[in-house]
């Protein structure tokens, strides 16, 4: 019996070790977002004047800060300075600031190098030869401060005039961006890994409520973690846990128990493997968590528009119809023209999404048919026409790829259509779509180029890849980030390719796909 | 009233847009989060709706930025984004109320209707002032009217045209005088807007709408309010 508690207690261990890996991936997760969160407030302290109007005025183009705090080496505040006239957010600052400030917290956190000053005093007075060029070392960092609801951020920057500037982070913001960087909720069910779901990851702040789960196991109250580990700064007051199922342990553990008839060396070997395989695949599933939050996030919110227009537009033809007036049928036909091409952008993007799910089941097959390529592409072109239209988009055609060829339509007008529709979303501002065809004995090519921003230099690498979009703020177009690697993957299933090709102005995208094999032939 | 609307797309934008007008409210659109603040400090609305995601700034910068400088004007969103999370956001941010896509036009309809309600109590307004047309008895402030057990939803425009009625009981008023008093002089109705919406009014509003007693109807002239008094 002691050979099974041992192996019990050798069990517990591994299962320890396997989630204090999947903690780490997730501190590791966190710690990326304040590192990133940390350089763009960097950026802004640079940008920080000491006249109140201009910090006003960085305040209002500054939706991450809510409040700008300036101190200088003795801890007196120079901004907002309560004996000037303040604001009413900066006067309610002050008035929750009274303690953090009083208590000089924040200037003895803050001077970090505390001989900085002496040292340049000494430089400009002569008794040093050289004064530090640079500011001191640890020049910027994070400031935690508890104050009402609960831990609020401040990002500092000491500057060279050694006056320390505080940026205030807007609490709902950094809370919702850092969830949104997290796992979903509930995860998908994993197939070769049972135990992944039979978990619950929790993020707990100091007052010990939890801020954020995620995980299919629904813990019963007051069940203590299996592993419960510290956040990185500055969470550092945060905390980590893995719950799991006490009887996870305990069946793995009675497994044990019949592995001791045939062999106890083995069932080791076995858990280790599978310890492995969970790390291994988890570590996957981590790093993969947040594109995929973003990528449902996308779907949802790109599905629901062509949604919401259709619904409302419906409801609004039934109040015609109830309530007829004089231009009925003319209201009538608008919105019936609205709930048509809103379904049509609804079924592409189903069609997308669809796609992506068989491309990932490796259950895309080609059917080919005798296809005009030019006939294809103004069929396209004419099915966004109302679209291209409302948004002052011309269309330009140079089509020379009028015969027939082998291609599974279906999947080149998905191409087509997701180029298109990044026009469409990303590059309106340039007016212009331009679609060239040409056609050899092998293979035809299809150019569809816009005039509008572009894409960055340092982004062209990564378009294809699934989850990518140029941006993903809220305050960019919205997307689902799998058009342009759907279009790739269909292409070159295709035989093909498509590439993006140099262009003067906006971009451009290049589709070349062969001929099925019976045409080539013929 | 008027009313800031952000929303990026444009169907979406121009469908609410003409929900909110039906509904009697002046309407200022704006296409991304930069135009909504422009609009925002030189309209000065009285109530905001905003959707999340927006080009130039997402509607949540946008909510910081009104309620900075206007902290008690209501604002609503309007967004895809269901996820408790945004919910959370979205009201510590100060947010009045959201409403979910895909929507319908009778939710957005008594959304607006409830945030008009608070708007009146949030500018003194009293909510249980009154007045009584034949057996009904309107509250203006309430967008309501009340026959004994039965209350009716009525709209902003609703309420501005019985007002208007009701100031002028016993004169008839012509229907370019109720279309500028209820529609605004930059209105260009046709011919029918005017009795369409007079006769939706009466359905809900009058006992019998085939033989009206609160709203009638001079032939040639226009429509006619009667204190029961004077029959």
């Amino acid at each position: 019996m002691r050979v099974v508690r041992d192996d019990e207690v050798s069990l517990q261990r591994k299962f320890e070790d396997v989630f204090a890996v999947q903690i780490r991936d997730i501190d590791r997760i966190i710690s990326q977002h304040f590192e990133t969160l940390s350089n763009e407030l960097s950026e802004t302290a640079r940008q920080v004047e000491d006249h109140p109007v201009d910090i006003r005025a960085l305040l209002r183009e500054s939706p991450q800060v809510r409040q700008i705090i300036i101190l200088d080496h003795t801890g007196t505040v120079l901004h907002p300075d309560p004996t000037t006239e303040l604001n009413l957010n900066e006067r309610e600052f002050l008035h929750e600031a009274q303690e953090l400030i009083r208590d000089r917290d924040l200037i003895h956190a803050w001077r970090a190098d505390s001989d900085y000053d002496q040292r340049r005093q000494a430089a400009t007075t002569g008794k040093t030869e050289t004064a530090p060029n640079h500011p001191p070392r640890a020049s910027e960092g994070w400031h935690v401060w508890y104050w009402g609801r609960g831990i609020h951020l401040i990002y500092w920057q000491r500057r060279v005039d050694g006056n320390v500037v505080g940026l205030l982070v807007e609490r709902g913001r950094w809370m919702a961006d850092l969830i949104a960087a997290l796992p979903e909720t509930v995860n998908q069910k994993h197939d070769k890994i049972p135990a992944a779901s039979t978990s619950r990851f929790r993020l707990v702040d100091s007052m010990g409520d939890s801020v954020y789960e995620w995980g299919e196991y629904e813990p019963p109250e007051e069940s203590s973690p299996l592993v419960d580990s510290a956040v990185s700064a500055p969470l550092a007051s945060w905390r980590l846990q893995a719950v799991v199922p006490e009887n996870l342990i305990a069946v793995q553990s009675s497994g044990i128990v019949f592995q001791l008839v045939t062999g106890i060396v083995a069932a080791t070997v076995a858990l280790s493997v599978l310890a492995t395989f969970f790390w291994r695949e988890y570590s996957r599933e981590v790093r993969q968590a947040s594109q995929r939050v973003s990528f449902v996030n996308q779907v949802s919110h790109e599905l629901k528009t062509p949604l919401t227009n259709i619904r409302m537009y419906a409801d609004l033809l039934a109040d015609d119809l109830d309530n007829p007036d004089g231009h009925a049928g003319d209201k009538a036909s608008d919105r019936l023209r609205v709930i048509v091409s809103e379904s049509q952008r609804l079924s592409r993007l189903i069609s997308n999404v669809l796609t992506f799910g068989r491309q990932q089941r490796e259950a895309l097959v080609l059917r080919y048919r005798e296809v005009s390529v030019d006939e294809l592409v103004q069929r396209v072109v004419k099915q966004f026409a109302p679209t291209l239209e409302r948004l002052a988009i011309t269309t330009e055609l140079t089509l020379d790829a009028s015969q027939t060829v082998s291609l599974d339509d279906d999947v080149v007008e998905q191409i087509l259509v997701n180029l298109i529709s990044n026009v469409e979303k990303y590059a309106a501002d340039g007016g212009l779509l331009k679609i060239s065809t040409s056609r050899t004995a092998t293979s035809v090519t299809i150019i569809v180029a816009d005039a509008g921003p572009g894409i960055p230099i340092a982004m062209q690498h990564a378009v294809f890849k699934p989850f990518i979009r140029v941006s993903s703020r809220l305050e960019d177009p919205a997307g689902t980030g799998i058009g342009l690697s759907i279009a790739r993957d269909l292409a070159r299933l295709h035989g093909g390719e498509l590439r993006m090709t140099d262009s003067a102005k906006g971009a451009s995208f290049c589709v070349e796909l062969r001929a099925s094999e019976e045409d080539r032939k013929s | 009233m008027k009313v800031l609307l952000a929303e990026d797309d444009e169907l979406t934008r121009h469908g609410l847009a003409e929900i909110l007008a039906s509904e009697g409210y002046q309407v200022v659109q704006a296409s991304d989060g930069a135009a909504a603040l422009e609009h925002f400090a030189n309209e000065v609305p009285d109530f905001v709706c905003l959707d999340i995601m927006m080009p130039e700034r997402s509607g949540y910068d946008v909510c910081r930025s009104i309620r900075s400088t206007h902290p008690d004007i209501p604002i609503i969103f309007i967004s895809a984004k269901s996820e408790e999370i945004d919910k959370v956001v979205g009201f510590e941010l100060g947010a009045d109320d959201f409403i979910v896509k895909p929507f319908g036009v009778r939710e957005v309809v008594a959304r607006i209707r409830a945030v008009t309600r608070r708007c009146h109590v949030a500018r003194g307004v009293n909510p249980a002032a009154s007045f009584t047309m034949s057996d009904i008895e309107i509250f203006p402030a309430e967008l309501r009217a009340v026959r004994g057990e039965q209350t009716v939803e009525l709209s902003l425009r609703d309420v501005q045209i019985l007002e208007l009625l009701h100031r002028n009981a016993g004169q008839v008023l012509d229907r370019n005088t109720i279309f500028n008093h209820s529609w605004g002089e930059d209105y260009f109705p046709n011919s029918r807007t005017l009795d369409q919406h007079i006769s939706q009014l009466r359905k809900r509003i009058e006992v019998d709408p085939k033989s009206p007693r609160i709203i009638r109807t001079v032939h040639g002239a226009g429509y006619r309010f009667e204190l029961e008094s004077k029959n």
